[in-house]
């Protein structure tokens, strides 16, 4: 079962919440799908076994065969290419191209524009004890997460048991790619306005990709009723709450999280999204 | 010659628009002729990218030389490597007098863009993947 924990909000305490749960039901494998500020392996502190480089194809035009036709440029999308007619140059703006490859695909000269791979980010894989690490970084000012999260999702082997993916936050389509492989999604809250709000939004959008999903309630205490209220009035179960300490904050600082603590309650948890899945 | 200007409204006594890619209109004006043309911008509210797209209108109506007040950086690479040079009018100088100044020789010659953290203050846009 793959389980991915996200968030309307960023800062809810997904990473907090996914790595302590991927550590009380190992052996597991934890995913870390924010490939734009992936952080989980700061608590999980996992050996890195493998890397790999993800690249994507981008275009480049061979000035002895190009006619500066300029049809790539009129159809690139994202504005990627400049083909300047007069002068007879072109530009490659790489921070805009999305590798759609459409450029590659409507030249009408053989050979005038190739397709070279450029190195967009890597894929780390390791273990943390008897729990499977793997993660995703992408490298500095790429435009799009999508792909990255895509090929790294599509390492989740089969065999891979009791996956946990971390997912981005927000509600956009680096979240969208990440539930699309999820079995059950849990989405990490606190009890404020602000966090509902996002939260509203990423129900909207687990509702829409209908996916069976809970609320995880972050930063929990029994006298601010917000959270209840919303989940309530929108029939979801909160189905684990993580209280609001300033023991966990001061050891979330340090890098560690009070993993025995929680291990039997997540392990009931776990058994309670097993029963919902079937 | 032709210059291509930024402006903010339709005709030459209209000031010169301080945003290069998202302004509201642009001007050409043919130094020969002694006229000008006047077109809305089509990318002024595009997502991204809309200072290469003008960049190119200045181009492709081979104009040597443009007047605005910011350029961004996507735009200014365009314009530089198309042959155009950029020259920097003073906020809230009226098109014809901006015209009139790069003819004197008056008006400051522009050989670094905005920076991109500088553009996103200048030239505020929507991020769609990161929200």
């Amino acid at each position: 079962m793959k389980i991915a924990i996200a968030s309307g909000k960023g800062g809810t305490g997904k990473t907090t919440f996914a790595t302590l749960f991927a550590h009380a039901i190992r052996p597991s494998t934890y995913v870390d799908a924010d490939v734009e500020e992936p952080n989980g392996h700061i608590f999980l502190k996992p050996e890195i076994e493998e890397e790999k480089d993800f690249s994507e194809l981008v275009p480049k035009i061979i000035d002895e065969k190009c006619t500066f036709c300029g049809i790539c440029a009129d159809e690139c999308p994202y504005k990627a290419l400049v083909i300047l007619k007069p002068t007879k140059k072109w530009l490659f703006f790489p921070e805009l191209c999305h590798s759609c490859g459409i450029c590659a695909y409507v030249c009408p000269v053989k050979g005038a524009l190739v397709e070279v791979p450029k190195k967009k980010g890597v894929i780390r894989k390791g273990k943390a004890g008897n729990i499977k690490f793997m993660e995703g970084i992408l490298n500095l000012g790429e435009p799009t997460p999508v792909p990255l999260i895509s090929s790294l999702l599509r390492e989740i082997d089969e065999k891979d048991q009791n996956v946990i993916i971390d997912a981005p936050p927000g509600t956009s389509c680096p979240v969208v790619e990440t539930l699309g492989f999820a079995d059950f999604v849990l989405l990490v809250s606190e009890p404020t306005p602000f966090g509902i709000y996002d939260l509203s939004l990423a129900v909207e959008l687990t509702r829409d990709l209908k996916k069976p999903f809970a609320i995880i309630e972050n930063k929990y205490n029994p006298d601010n009723h917000l959270l209840e209220d919303y989940a309530k009035k929108e029939n979801i179960d909160i189905l684990y709450r993580l209280p609001f300490e300033e023991e966990i904050a001061k050891s979330y600082s340090k890098g560690e999280l009070p993993f025995e603590r929680f291990e039997e309650s997540l392990r009931q948890l776990y058994e309670e999204i097993k029963r919902r899945v079937k | 010659m032709k210059i291509f200007v930024t402006s903010t409204g339709e005709n030459l006594e209209s000031t010169v628009d301080p945003k290069f890619g998202r302004c509201n209109y642009y001007i050409i004006y043919d130094t020969e002729k002694k006229e000008f043309e006047v077109k809305e911008n089509p990318y002024k509210t595009g997502q991204s990218s809309v200072g290469i797209s003008v960049a190119q209108l200045a181009i492709n109506n081979n104009c040597s030389v443009a007047i605005s007040v910011n350029y961004g950086p996507n735009a200014f690479r365009v314009l530089s490597e198309g042959g155009v040079k950029t020259y920097k009018a003073k906020e809230d100088m009226k098109v014809k007098d901006a015209i009139e100044a790069y003819l004197k020789g008056e008006l400051e010659e522009v050989n670094n863009p905005v920076s991109h953290e500088q553009a996103e203050k200048i030239f505020p846009h929507h991020h769609h993947h990161d929200d």
